[in-house]
């Protein structure tokens, strides 16, 4: 029973950072049909910021924080606007081929300017130590970034549903054409997208980092939440949360009964099943035509 | 889909045995006059030409999205270690390593079947973990191989440095002159045609008596069988056989060659092979004076890395057509064609809703 209840809080814990990264790639492809390659290194950019300005003790942490998330939401941001904006009418795979190429440059300028440092993002606030839940001795680090991480999740699901914003942005990602007839401006809508994308990407970055080291292995962490945004269905904003979660948890119980080294085999694995078995995932919506 | 002409038979198959020429003469000329470690990096760019030509294939000829190519390169490289474990010799175990690649290519293919587009994108990069997580099993439990992986005894290796580089460059160019002319067989005539069919107009194919699966799964295969072939030969060149070599953005670099190359063109994939291959070499030598030798050393590769992003963006956002697609808009420009046939067809529909959602 100990076993079970500290893998499933672990893997609560990292369910929270994939639901923020399965969001932050399903609002990129709403807004513009592609898979977001580059968004472990956007997640990698926010949590090396961080990092480095700690070090330096530069600004306080909550200024460190928003620094970050503003530029990594600017370079999303400008990255549509300056490149997926003209690959439209193009074969639909140049946008995730320009994502791949957005990965790769931000690889690079981010190895050649931080090196092989690792950092600890230390999130004053957070409580350490461990606490007791049945018997089972449990990380009061991870279950506070869970909690915190899947109200942030909820919180934001809920704007998106029910704020105008929120509306505007979903009515643009279910059908452009209809939506710009409506009064919606597309490309506002999906320039904040992006924008909110890369300010996802940043959130999980450092909550990620600070229970974890930061290095360049990070950008790996958002490859695996493709599962979790194709489990829950590829356009749904619930289904990311739902998804998220789910893998968290496969991956938590994986992780402590058979080994870390099986995490991204089963996980992937998972990833084929579904496609194969279920391509619309839970709450997807279905393509009327197969091919 | 360009419209069909009709032109005899020989002379659609005469460029492509000028194209083996000229690569001969090219290769002649580097056998003769080049140092070892040129020609190391001439036969590095020929085996990069062998997967460039095959994956765009795959991706530009048919359409099928494929960002699991370092999946079939460590499939190729593994299973010719393995079976020269078990006691097969060299040109039979990098044959047959190919044709594991190919079966493997079927497995992934097989959600190509219901899947379009991008979301194939997701099975090939879940078959590319699937396959290193083998790789590095099969990689620790070797006896005699450490962490840095399976060394491999390099062939020719008796003739001497340059000498054993310059028997390479003409075994690769053989090669690649044969894949050449197969690939190019493939890309025109009732195949191509097929192939640009199901690339274009997914539900049409099966309405025009296009059998789709069979094609689909016979390109995997095929493709990933000569990748599979390049990773078992790259593994002799190199002598080194490690799953540090087969990251994830080394797809990205197969993807760089074939865009900025061209698309759906074998000339295309040589020249975008031969430009990513050469870059890191080339790279230094413009760093140095710029910003001075110490970064030149600490950061080459990654800069180079960064370069290729920088590449395909600019290629993505201002010519998709690639280097081909300037040659092809300068030979328009020049013979007085309108400039609408040169460019690729855009319904007015997708040109204001694409960008939401796939078709």
């Amino acid at each position: 029973v100990d076993l079970v209840i500290v893998s499933l809080v672990s893997g609560v814990s990292l369910g929270g950072t994939f639901a923020l990264i399965a969001l932050g790639l399903v609002f990129a492809f709403r807004a513009t049909g592609t898979f977001n390659f580059a968004h472990g290194e956007l997640m990698l950019l926010a949590a090396f910021l961080v990092g480095k300005w700690q070090a330096t003790h530069f600004g306080s942490f909550g200024v460190d924080f928003l620094l970050s998330v503003v530029v990594t939401a600017a370079v999303a941001a400008a990255f549509y606007l300056v490149v997926l904006r003209r690959t439209v009418g193009l074969p639909h795979w140049m946008g995730l081929i320009a994502t791949l190429g957005l990965a790769s440059c931000l690889d690079g300028l981010l190895a050649a300017v931080f090196g092989s440092n690792q950092y600890n993002i230390a999130f004053p606030g957070l409580p350490t130590g461990t606490v007791r839940i049945l018997d089972a001795r449990v990380s009061s680090t991870s279950l506070t970034v869970a909690g915190g991480t899947l109200l942030l999740a909820l919180l934001l699901t809920v704007a998106v549903r029910f704020t105008r914003v929120g509306i505007q942005i979903r009515a643009a990602g279910q059908d452009a054409l209809l939506a710009s007839q409506g009064g919606i401006n597309i490309r506002t809508v999906y320039t904040c997208s992006w924008a909110l994308a890369g300010l996802l990407a940043a959130l999980a970055g450092v909550t990620y980092g600070s229970t974890n080291i930061v290095n360049s292995d990070l950008e790996n962490v958002a490859l695996l939440a493709f599962p979790a945004m194709l489990l829950g269905g590829l356009d749904s904003i619930e289904g990311a949360v739902v998804g998220g979660l789910i893998i968290g948890v496969t991956q938590g119980f994986v992780a402590t009964f058979w080994g870390g080294q099986y995490v991204d085999v089963v996980t992937y694995t998972a990833l084929l099943v579904v496609l194969l078995v279920r391509p619309s995932g839970l709450f997807g919506t279905k393509q009327a035509a197969r091919v | 889909m360009r419209p069909a002409r009709v032109i005899s038979l020989s002379r659609q198959v005469r460029p492509a045995w000028w194209g083996v020429l000229v690569i001969a003469a090219i290769t002649a000329g580097f056998t003769g006059t080049q140092s070892s470690y040129s020609l190391y990096t001439f036969n590095l760019c020929l085996l990069a030409c062998l997967g460039a030509i095959a994956l765009n294939l795959l991706m530009g000829t048919a359409g099928q999205v494929s960002i699991g190519n370092a999946a079939f390169l460590a499939v190729g490289g593994f299973a010719s270690v393995w079976l020269l474990r078990l006691g097969l010799p060299f040109p039979a175990d990098v044959i047959v390593a190919g044709v594991i690649a190919g079966l493997a290519g079927v497995v992934v293919g097989l959600p190509a079947l219901r899947l379009s587009g991008l979301i194939l994108s997701l099975a090939t990069l879940a078959a590319y973990f699937i396959v290193l997580f083998v790789a590095t099993e099969y990689q620790s439990d070797a006896s005699n191989a450490g962490s840095g992986g399976f060394a491999v005894i390099p062939l020719f290796s008796s003739q001497g440095i340059t000498g054993a580089q310059q028997d390479w460059a003409w075994l690769l160019m053989i090669l690649l002159g044969l894949t050449i002319l197969v690939v190019s067989r493939l890309m025109r005539e009732r195949c191509g045609r097929a192939c640009r069919v199901i690339r274009d107009h997914p539900l049409v194919a099966p309405t025009l008596g296009i059998n789709v699966a069979r094609y689909k799964l016979g390109l995997f295969a095929f493709t990933s069988a000569i990748i599979g072939l390049q990773g078992g030969l790259t593994a002799y060149l190199t002598g080194l056989v490690s799953t540090d070599n087969y990251t994830f953005l080394l797809a990205v670099q197969y993807l760089a060659m074939i865009l900025i190359g061209g698309t759906d063109s074998i000339v295309g994939a040589v020249l975008g092979a031969s430009l990513i291959i050469a870059l890191p070499t080339l790279i230094p030598n413009v760093i140095t004076p710029l910003f001075g030798p110490t970064v030149a050393g600490l950061h080459g590769p990654q800069i180079s890395q960064a370069i290729y992003g920088i590449l395909i963006i600019i290629f993505v956002t201002s010519s998709p057509g690639g280097i081909v697609g300037w040659g092809r808009a300068a030979s328009n420009r020049i013979c007085g064609k309108s400039a609408l046939r040169a460019s690729a067809p855009v319904g007015t529909a997708e040109a204001v809703t694409s960008g939401t959602k796939g078709p």
